[in-house]
């Protein structure tokens, strides 16, 4: 079978509104978040539950009841017990691994229709006992009688009960024993960015979002309703009316000498988003509307200590692919891990300096105009729960281009332990430019 | 296995380890219930049974959702005089002993639901197992109908589970659940489905003692004295929940229960045999059947197999519009029975308060984790209506004004597939006033829920005249399936439950507006066996929807001068913002939902007052059934039952009026002299009056 021919659409997209981690466990779990997106998106393109033909999810640190959770949630939310459901984990960028695994999916066989997206409640993420707690707690299942128990309990230290807390776990690199945060003033450092500069950046993040709720740009937001009656209809990590001067104040977290911030990295935040994925078969089969199609994806490895640059790596590599420049391309997602870490690419992306040894010298080199790039705010305003964060992207992206009538855009994320991610969309009716 | 004999409701069967299964499969009937021929039969094959190299016998069900539902309560209706009722009695007793006497080990199998006569049977057998994953009742819930448990079932229901926790469960007729039922012994066992033989035969086996725990132990063994002071608590209790003289069932059998402490065996059958057979013809226990009988009517409605599928869609996903108290309810409560629902409304507030309402609601309803989860996840909060466009089945639950409805309509039926069923649920405004925007009126219909949905069984399901008769079938299959009871009813003013209690709530509001306290009025109505006095009523219903549904009604009630005296100050008090129980103030004062009763004992004529709103209701009832808004006078009986809770042991209101018409009648000549016209009897009565003659 000729892969080229096979053309795979973003049909439409629906997300739960993404919601801080103020407090730990968040109002929803997981699977829940999932079930209404995925109800509420299959409402919306007057798609029954049953048409699904495969349900692909990113999930990176599921609850200990959500083992395979795509599975859950295709269950839950009324798919058919035919539907194969199977969850994937490539950390930040699961919800784009689950759209990639759709698209090979639909390469194998051209009559899918397919629900891919991802989730992430990190407010969730579970703790777990210590080695030496698990130890004396297996010991103590074998003690038989008196004695052997109250030698037992003798042995036990305080020290035991210090949980393994698997969201910080998650968020660092065991090879090269480095937090996220720490990559990211790597960065920093490498290319000279300033706390100012990372702190400007975070400011036109949160204003950028404040702005896309006002113009009501966020129609692809399923509202929410608590078990307690609470409305959630918006994302709630904005921070209104913030400035610069403020962002200043906040302190370092990662490295006390340090630049990286919680305001200006990206939140802990819940949330799920999901896409259908249609086959250009399954779009006449159904009579639907695709908002835009997926040209290709393409993925990078690089150094660990440096996963920042991921986008840097896996775009222009795409460019390179498709022998475009940085000029074709109408608008830009580069997910917002850190302030740090999009500065570093849109530097490093210029050509500048040591880019030809770092990036290759057969790749494009060009810079992208801010005001193209995350028009609509990103991860440090609107959070970023790992396993959805891809999916968001390329949602919104897709209605940004219907939105602007453009014809390209490019959505990428970094990801932890060193890789990136691009995705190439193409707006699915676009009318004219060059057909 | 060889067959030993052929019977026509039995089936008998020995296998290789000498072990009787005993199957029981009545014939021609849905379900097993316990006829006199069952029982003859059964006494038949207990006689020929050769116990002499029989390992066990084991009882269960050829039937697959029921075990045994308990006595044929179709045949009590022949047991007119108290030597035929004793006959049954008589019957079952020597059947019961024939099993109970049976040398080798017996199982009951319980692997449907097992009420009355068949729990009944079932404790003569050494062990009961049932079966834990479906979902059945046991119980005996005789007291419900009127009667008490007959087949010995008051000794041995004692002798199984203890004195105190058997009269605990025969006074309240509650149904257990299996799980419920082991932990209180009254199953010796539970299992699923494919283990319940393995399960009999390990218990034929090993034929085990019987376990008591210690609580078991010690209420074994509680002193008569104490048992006897545990009964005047419990009558106590009674006095406060039901009236002697209305219910006498539960009285005679906490009676039964004292007498038959500290006797023996055969004196304590005996009495339960007396006892029961004295019930029998009491006219409760007749008025109880026929209540139990039209819910079986209603409930058949729903049950008529569709001979051309094709032609009458099935209801899948339903779409409810308005997310206010009925809205929002009729949404929880179908997601509860399985339902795919999505439920809109523009105002996010409202869905938030109704989701909130339908968590609270399915955690109290729901037991077990996974069906609570599972019954929340098909509510679906649907504020653009992206749910109308797959919907089978829209019920609007908006507020009721005509021209806001009839816009509606022509927008959800620019969204909709043709096959989709719209209803509404409108309490007053006749349907051929909403259809003029409708496009394809045969599948538009009337569902109207009662509040609270979870608690009031009926719907009533009314028909347009262009209402298509596919779409009424379709709509009663869909009512049954809520666990609803579908009343049709013709599309008229305020049609047929609303109408006639309308009727009542004025009467009583002209009442308080001649002087008589409120509490005085609802007291004689609760007196007469309403479960809410009519004042009370009108102010938890909400003055200002009165207000609204009487202005609907315009001339349908006949009104004269002290109507529309009563009508005014209604006006008043509904301009003054007095709303009733959710404003704090309406008829009576309201503290934190509560009534503020004031005790004043006056001296009023109460059989005037109580005959004033007794005639009202039984004059806008002859109306209702001269009209034709229901087919026949059961069908009025049963919406008045079910969606009021009218005085179930009166039989409802025709029933009534079959004995007390010519009485009422003169009443309401008399009234219409000296009160005014409303009281002047409606065209109908003359065929009640004559047949009484004849």
């Amino acid at each position: 079978m000729n892969k080229n021919n096979q053309a795979v659409y973003v049909v439409d997209g629906c997300r739960s509104p993404f919601l801080k981690a103020v407090e730990s466990p968040g109002p929803f779990s997981a699977a829940e978040l999932s079930v209404i997106v995925v109800k509420n998106l299959l409402l919306r393109s007057h798609i029954k539950p049953e048409s699904i033909d495969e349900c692909i999810l990113g999930c990176v640190i599921p609850a200990p009841d959500e083992a395979n959770i795509a599975r859950i949630i295709s269950l839950r939310a009324g798919c058919s017990e035919k539907t194969p459901a199977w969850t994937v984990q490539r950390n930040c960028a699961s919800g784009l691994q689950a759209i990639d695994s759709a698209r090979m999916s639909i390469h194998a066989e051209p009559s899918r229709l397919i629900l891919a997206g991802g989730v992430e409640v990190m407010s969730r993420a579970p703790m777990q006992w210590n080695a030496d707690m698990v130890r004396w707690f297996s010991h103590w299942m074998k003690a038989k009688g008196w004695q052997q128990r109250f030698s037992l309990l003798a042995q036990l230290r305080l020290s035991y009960l210090r949980p393994v807390v698997s969201l910080l776990c998650g968020l660092s690199d065991s090879v090269v024993n480095l937090s996220m945060g720490q990559t990211a003033e790597i960065l920093a450092h490498d290319f000279s960015i300033s706390r100012q500069q990372m702190d400007k950046y975070s400011t036109l993040s949160h204003q950028r979002l404040a702005e896309a709720i006002n113009s009501k740009y966020f129609d692809e937001i399923a509202p929410l309703i608590g078990s307690d009656g609470k409305i959630y209809q918006n994302d709630t990590g904005l921070r209104e009316g913030t400035t610069t001067e403020k962002l200043k104040k906040l302190r370092p977290v990662f490295e006390r000498y340090g630049h990286v911030t919680a305001g200006n990295s990206a939140q802990i935040t819940d949330g799920a988003a999901m896409l259908l994925i249609a086959s250009e078969q399954a779009i006449e089969q159904y009579r639907l509307k695709p908002k835009a199609k997926i040209i290709d994806i393409v993925w990078q490895g690089l150094d660990p200590r440096r996963m920042g640059l991921g986008p840097a790596f896996s775009i222009t590599a795409l460019l390179a692919k498709h022998q475009l420049d940085f000029k074709d391309i109408d608008y830009w997602e580069i997910n917002e891990a850190f302030a740090a870490q999009v500065l570093a690419c849109l530097h490093i992306m210029q050509g500048n300096d040591s880019a030809k040894n770092i990036l290759g010298d057969d790749v494009p080199f060009g810079s992208i105009d801010p005001s193209r790039l995350n028009i609509d705010g990103g991860a440090i305003s609107i959070g970023h729960p790992i396993g959805a964060s891809g999916a968001r992207i390329v949602l919104h992206l897709s209605n940004i281009l219907l939105r602007k009538n453009a014809r390209y855009g490019i959505a990428s994320l970094c990801i932890g332990g060193g890789q990136g991610g691009a995705i190439l969309l193409e707006h699915a009716n676009f009318v004219g430019g060059a057909a | 296995m060889t067959k030993k004999s052929l019977l026509k409701h039995w089936q008998v069967n020995k296998d290789e380890q000498n072990i009787i299964w005993l199957g029981f499969d009545y014939k021609n009937a849905t379900h097993n219930v316990l006829g006199t021929e069952a029982l003859i039969q059964l006494g038949q094959v207990l006689d020929e049974l050769d116990t002499q190299e029989l390992m066990g016998l084991v009882l269960y069900s050829l039937k697959d959702n029921a075990f045994i539902m308990g006595a044929d309560v179709k045949s009590f209706e022949q047991l007119k005089t108290t030597e035929k009722a004793r006959e049954l009695i008589d019957l079952g007793h020597e059947i019961c002993n024939k099993l109970e006497a049976v040398q080798v080990p017996t199982v009951a199998l319980i692997n449907g639901h097992c009420l009355g006569g068949g729990l009944e049977l079932s404790l003569c057998c050494d062990y009961l197992i049932a079966c834990s994953d479906r979902q059945l009742n046991i119980g005996l819930p005789e007291v419900k109908l009127g009667i008490h448990p007959g087949f010995g079932g008051t000794v041995r229901m004692v002798d199984k589970i203890g004195a105190l926790p058997a009269l605990q469960a025969m006074l309240s007729g509650r149904n257990f659940s299996p799980r419920q039922a082991y932990k209180l012994g009254l199953v010796d066992a539970i299992a699923p489905q494919r283990h319940l033989k393995n399960a009999a035969y390990t218990f034929v086996q090993k034929h085990p003692p019987k376990k008591l725990t210690r609580l078991q132990q010690i209420q074994r063994h509680l002193p008569v004295m104490i048992l006897r002071l545990a009964s005047k608590i419990a009558e106590h209790h009674l006095k406060k929940k039901v009236n002697e003289d209305h219910y006498p069932a539960p009285y005679q059998l906490l009676a039964l229960w004292r007498d038959q402490l500290g006797r023996n065996r055969k004196q304590m059958m005996l009495m339960e045999k007396d006892s029961v057979t004295k019930l029998f013809h009491h006219e409760t226990t007749h008025n109880l059947l026929r209540v139990f009988n039209l819910r079986t009517q209603l409930t058949a409605l729903g049950k008529h197999k569709v001979l051309d599928e094709n032609l009458q869609p099935t209801i899948k996903r339903v779409h409810v519009i308005g997310a206010g108290v009925m809205g929002g309810d009729i949404a929880s409560w179908c997601a509860l029975q399985g339902f795919d629902v999505t439920l809109q409304d523009a105002n996010i507030n409202a869905l938030a308060a109704a989701r909130k309402r339908s968590y609270q609601y399915i955690q109290r309803a729901v037991k077990t984790t996974h069906e609570r989860m599972a019954a929340m996840d098909r509510l679906i909060i649907d504020p653009e209506g992206q749910g109308l466009y797959t919907a089978s089945l829209v019920i609007e639950a908006i507020i009721e004004d005509l021209d806001i409805k009839r816009q509606l309509f022509s927008e959800v039926e620019s969204k909709v597939s043709t096959e989709t069923l719209i209803a509404t649920n409108t309490s007053s405004i006749p349907l051929d006033q909403l259809i003029t925007e409708i496009k394809y009126p045969e599948r538009f219909l009337g569902l109207h829920f009662f509040n609270p949905v979870a608690k009031m069984p009926l719907v009533e399901v009314i028909a347009a005249p262009s209402t298509s008769s596919s779409a009424l079938k379709c709509a009663y299959q869909f009512v049954s399936s809520i666990k609803r009871l579908p009343l049709p009813v013709k599309s008229s003013v305020g049609f047929l439950v609303n109408r006639i209690l309308m009727a009542y709530l004025v009467e009583a509001m002209i009442l308080v507006d001649e002087g008589i306290p409120p509490d005085f009025i609802d007291t004689v109505a609760k007196d007469f066996g309403m479960p809410m006095g009519p004042v009370e009523l009108a102010d938890k219903v909400g003055l200002d929807i009165c207000h609204h549904v009487l202005h609907v009604f315009g001339d349908v009630l006949q009104r004269d001068e002290a109507t529309e005296k009563a009508l005014k100050k209604i006006d008043s008090m509904v301009s003054q913002g007095d709303l009733g129980v959710k404003s704090g103030q309406g008829f009576y004062g309201y503290k934190k939902g509560k009534i503020i009763r004031d005790k004043e004992d006056e001296n009023i004529n109460a059989t005037d007052i109580k005959k004033r709103l007794f005639a009202r209701l039984f004059n806008e009832s002859v109306a209702c059934i001269n009209e034709s808004v229901v087919a026949n006078t059961d069908y009025l009986d049963a919406g008045m039952i079910f969606g009021t809770g009218f005085a179930p042991f009166r039989g409802g209101l025709m029933h009534y009026l079959e004995t007390h018409s010519d009485e009422v009648y003169g009443d309401l000549l008399c009234f219409s002299e000296k009160y005014g016209v409303r009281f002047t009897p409606h065209q109908g009565w003359g065929s009640l009056l004559k047949a009484e003659v004849i």
